[in-house]
């Protein structure tokens, strides 16, 4: 594969930055400056399906900044991530509309600018050539999601905020600290299949602290504790941000910068060589575990749906650590199939809020009446996400539990399967309330299966009875449509994987790296 | 036009089932229904013997359809199963979304049993699992709690097969059958795994839990698949056999038998005695030798028909009578005779008097065990014969034989409900005459064992009577006993343990979290700051880096 100077990786990321501007100018026509949104998503979407479609990598130069060349590059990891978060970011626009009108939310011009805005980071971070250009993109990303955490402006809010940036940034600064220590070790910070090969005769010890800085600061995006701490938190923000920010961009973008400095920086020879690949497994593994179990306690959706989220970026970060062919493969898969299923669960906790008003698992009883094909997408994704199959998390999750099983320590299979477990035990009383739970008119007893009861509203009487609505009249079609699209391609690629994109990116990026 | 079939894996049959019971109306289904799984008996007839259909649908070689002599019997077998219960599901009122699960969760079964791959199995075993929780789940009610339970232990052993076959993959390099399983670690995960499955004791527990719940045609269907997978793939695991399996084979028959004797809802009592008759089927695999496997397979044959009967009956009464305990029950062998008829064959059969299937597949099993194992193993097997004798003798005494504590109102039965009892008694009786056909289908079966030789005949009919006379003398005691199992234990241990480990975690994170802000909070009144100004400095901070982010850009592009 050559390489190709062209403009399209710049195309990619300029276009949903243009749309800012475009959006602001016809904030007093909401129709007109929804329609410059879906269509920056639209032809960022096809930008990136002519990328993958084009032989050779293209690449556009960025000129230089103190010696360093800048460049985006639209390789086969950076397309792969660049495909899924643009695709999600079209669904999730038809549903943002859908979910803004029906809240009448307050502020919805800076909430689609500030959106388009995070796609246009996140597509410099997919496709950034180097350590430098992506901490740049990685920045920006930061910056351009905070309007959305706060967009409440409620005091809660603010400090969601507040915490979200000082994680954030504060990793930011350990990512630069990594990079210099790179550039110095090596001459190059640019990205090179199976790693550079300055690093492998480097001064192990300066090595390891620069691996460290890197790994620290892009697992506090990955949320690996105890860097996890601002993930639970920004779940204030609005729901279609935590379903495409904080289930797919940000979160991804973390895992994604983990892996171009596991892959394609230290390379996995390297990295194992020097004895950081294991710690960083034993954190991921750790995380895995730890997550399922406290998000067992979470009685607000939204709040286990973050810890689900958190385990599942180490599910991961666990095969991108263990660095051998299958779990890189398995972690990229994984990379997609989380995507489809969270968003998916995001949407529908969406939905039910929007709907109904809850929040909170046991105030759900018998939400499987009100909204049928809505809290039927839930169960499916959920299924996915522990594993079963014919949904996209059992092939993904086959391959990292092959991957682990072929590593230097195949105990990390016994993690895998834990981490499934208590998926199980979490999504369990999730659809069990949602489809079985009776409301009882007395309030205070939880009914949720693990977790203490919360405080309610009071106003829990008037949803004793929750009616079937009509056949697909449940809620808007705009929302319901990117329920259904979602977890259809959830379903899709547990049964034909192959015929995705994704399949043949992943497997592009596993034999650059391992040649 | 074998060519043809050969290319359509029969679980098709099972998919265009479901889509005919949903789609057409009740009567037309249940018909189609019953062609299409009864298609699967010809199928698997005919087929010549080896693998086909090939496909890599994650990038791994698998074969959909393995035929050989361990699988042609075992899933024509489930054919004529399936074919036989939704017929059952119809005369009992099962609704058309119970039929759908029931049929999606019997073609898993056969998908399981005709897989040639160990990742195909995967897949089947799984959505076994799933079928049979959401069919338990669905009938709503009582049903829920334990098919979460259900759930999470096929969960827990799924769990273990995923993680034995990945590593037996590492060992071979292929997840197709030929070969054998890779040996040591591989094997005992994978052993465990199936164990829960299998209801090994002690890992049992969702089984008497579960089958008595569901509707009565469900309760049919679930006895007749999960354990039996479980038989097939432990025969394709460990064919050698293991010591272990064969002892863990012989407490399951002395333990389920036990439990069996005590209990007093119907379903319930039979729930247990599949715990034991595996046993059998688990004793005659751990052994390991080749009459062995035959017997385990014969006795596998024979018992997912009768006990398919015995779930029929029950059901039969629980419909007609809505009673489901003993304690409530009796009279009705003049009320329901072809009810009474059919119980007799099948509780004949599972006694193993001669003349019936139990008696020749049995028959075979113990011999196989007397031949290849410590003798104990052999008087477990001949114990739990004498009480399986005495539970039927309690069953049917107390159903079928004495009168009605108080009066019982008998509904009228459907036609249907009658052929169903009928067609799946006639096996059980052909088996038991006709011996040499019966064991015929069974690669390995000794051609020197003889069924009806005179010893056979004397310890058959020795257990039998010391089983009705043991009844007879235990009669009071045994209805005063109130049986307790290890469920009442473990699972509200699991229950609280979880709980516990989760808030112990969570406080653990508070804990953390609050030190951390209340360093922070220190760090910050040194220099004194209050939260508003703080605020400001931060947008202000984030203003300036966007700022220097976007013209260090503009420069670079420029530059």
């Amino acid at each position: 594969v050559t390489d190709v100077v062209s403009l399209l990786p710049l195309v990619t990321v300029a276009v949903p930055a243009v749309a800012i501007p475009l959006i602001y100018a016809s904030r007093r026509r909401p129709n007109l400056r929804e329609a410059w949104t879906l269509l920056a998503a639209l032809a960022t979407l096809g930008t990136v399906l002519l990328l993958v479609r084009a032989p050779g990598t293209h690449v556009s130069p960025l000129g230089s900044v103190a010696g360093v060349d800048l460049a985006l590059r639209a390789d086969a990891a950076g397309l792969l991530f660049a495909l899924l978060a643009s695709t999600l970011w079209l669904v999730t626009s038809v549903y943002s509309v859908g979910y803004v009108r029906s809240l009448a939310e307050h502020a919805q011009t800076r909430y689609f600018a500030s959106f388009a805005g995070s796609v246009a980071a996140t597509m410099g971070v997919a496709f950034a050539a180097d350590l430098l250009t992506l901490f740049v993109f990685y920045e920006l990303l930061t910056l351009a999601t905070y309007p959305l955490v706060v967009h409440a402006g409620t005091r809660e809010a603010r400090s969601a905020g507040r915490t979200y940036v000082a994680y954030t940034l504060g990793g930011g600064v350990l990512v630069l600290g990594g990079v210099l220590l790179v550039q110095v070790l090596t001459g190059t910070v640019t990205f090179a299949g199976g790693g550079l090969a300055g690093l492998a005769t480097a001064d192990p010890t300066l090595a390891r602290v620069g691996f460290a800085l890197l790994v620290a600061g892009f697992g506090v995006k990955t949320a690996v504790m105890p860097l996890h701490g601002w993930l639970p938190a920004a779940m204030v923000a609005p729901t279609p941000v935590s379903g495409l920010l904080h289930a797919v961009a940000v979160v991804k973008s973390g895992v994604f910068a983990l892996g171009r400095t596991v892959l394609y920086v230290f390379g996995p020879e390297t990295t194992w060589d020097l004895g950081v690949g294991l710690p960083l497994a034993v954190a991921a593994a750790v995380t895995m575990v730890l997550a399922g179990v406290v998000g067992l306690r979470q009685d607000n959706l939204k709040r286990g749906l973050a810890y689900s989220t958190i385990g599942q970026l180490s599910y991961i970060a666990l095969g991108l650590a263990l660095a051998t062919p299958v779990a890189v493969f398995g972690a990229f898969l994984h990379l997609v199939a989380h995507a489809f299923m969270k968003i998916t669960l995001f949407y529908v906790a969406g939905v039910v809020y929007v709907e109904t008003g809850e929040k909170y698992v046991s105030d759900m009883a018998g939400v499987g009446r009100r909204l049928p094909v809505t809290m039927a997408a839930f169960g499916v994704a959920a299924a996915g996400l522990v594993g079963f199959p014919l949904v996209a998390g059992f092939v993904s999750k086959f391959h990292l539990v092959l991957g682990a099983a072929a590593s230097p320590v195949p105990l990390f299979v016994g993690a895998y399967l834990l981490g499934g477990l208590l998926k199980l035990l979490y999504f369990w009383p999730v659809v069990y309330v949602a489809f079985f739970g009776r409301p009882r008119a007395t309030n205070g007893a939880s009914r949720h299966a693990f977790a203490p009861p919360h405080a309610t509203d009071g106003g829990y009487e008037r949803r004793l009875s929750w009616e079937r609505p009509a056949l697909g009249g449940e809620t808007t079609p705009y929302m319901l449509l990117p329920v259904l699209v979602t977890a259809g391609g959830a379903v899709a690629l547990g049964l034909v994987p192959t015929l995705f994109p994704f399949w043949d990116l992943a497997a592009a990026v596993v034999s650059e790296v391992f040649g | 036009m074998n060519e043809v079939l050969a290319l359509v894996p029969p679980w098709v049959a099972y998919l265009l089932a479901i889509v005919a019971v949903l789609a057409a109306s009740r009567r037309v289904g249940t018909a189609v229904a019953v062609v299409l799984t009864g298609l699967t008996v010809p199928w698997l007839l005919t087929a010549p013997a080896g693998t086909t259909l090939a496909v890599a649908p994650f990038g791994f070689e698998q074969v959909l359809v393995r035929v050989d002599p361990f699988t042609r019997p075992v899933a024509a077998l489930f054919g004529f199963v399936a074919a036989v219960n939704v017929l059952y599901g119809h005369a009992t009122g099962a609704d058309r979304w119970q039929t759908a699960y029931s049929l999606a969760y019997m073609g898993s079964g056969v998908a399981a049993v005709l897989a040639g791959d160990w990742l195909t199995l995967l897949v089947a075993w799984e959505l076994l699992a799933v079928t049979a929780t959401v069919l338990v789940w669905q009938y709503g009610g009582d049903a829920v709690r334990p098919a979460f339970r259900y759930a999470v232990y096929h969960l827990v052993g799924g769990t273990f097969l995923v993680a034995a076959v990945a590593l037996h993959y590492v060992e071979a390099g292929t997840f197709v059958y030929d070969g054998g399983f890779a040996r040591g670690l591989p094997t005992t995960l994978a052993i465990a795994g199936v164990g829960v499955n299998l209801g090994f004791v002690g890992l049992h527990a969702w089984l008497p839990e579960t089958y008595p719940r569901p509707h009565v045609a469900a309760s049919v269907v679930l006895a007749g698949f999960t354990t039996k997978v479980a038989v097939y793939v432990l025969a394709r695991l460990a064919p050698d056999g293991s010591t272990f399996v064969a002892w863990m084979g012989g407490a399951m028959v002395l333990y389920g038998v036990t439990q069996a004797v005590l209990q007093s809802d119907m379903r319930r009592l039979l729930s247990y005695h599949i715990i034991s008759q595996v046993g059998y089927m688990v004793v005659a695999v751990g052994v390991g030798t080749a009459a062995g496997l035959a017997g385990a397979f014969a006795h596998l044959t024979a018992h997912v028909l009768y006990k398919g009967l015995l779930f029929m009956v029950a059901g039969a009464i629980v419909v007609r009578t809505g009673e489901s305990s003993l304690k409530r029950l009796g009279g009705l062998a003049r009320r329901m005779p072809v009810t009474f008829v059919t119980f007799l064959v099948a509780a004949l059969a599972i006694t193993g008097v001669p003349g019936f299937s139990g008696f020749v597949s049995k028959g075979l099993a113990t011999k196989a065990v007397e031949s290849a194992a410590p003798e104990l193993l052999w008087w477990f097997l001949v114990a739990g014969s004498v009480g399986t004798a005495l539970s039927f003798a309690k069953f049917g005494y107390y159903a079928f034989v004495r009168r009605a504590p108080e009066p019982l109102s008998v509904a009228s039965a459907s036609p249907a409900l009658r052929v169903a009892l009928l067609v799946v008694a006639v096996p059980s009786v052909l088996f038991g005459v006709f011996p040499d056909a019966f064991l015929g289908a069974f690669q390995g079966a000794p051609a020197s064992f003889e069924p009806y030789a005179a010893s056979e005949l004397t310890k058959a009919l020795a257990a039998t009577a010391a089983g009705i006379v043991g009844f007879w003398l235990l009669r009071g005691p045994l209805a005063r006993l109130h049986p307790v199992d290890v469920d009442q234990v473990l699972h509200p241990l699991a229950a609280a343990g979880a709980t516990a480990i989760a808030a112990g975690a969570v406080r653990a994170g508070r804990t953390a979290t609050a030190a951390s802000t209340e360093l922070t909070g220190r760090l910050g009144s040194l220099v004194g700051e209050d939260p508003v100004t703080a605020e400001s400095t931060l947008h202000a901070a984030m203003l300036a880096l966007a700022a220097t982010t976007a013209a260090a850009l503009l420069l670079a592009a420029v530059a």
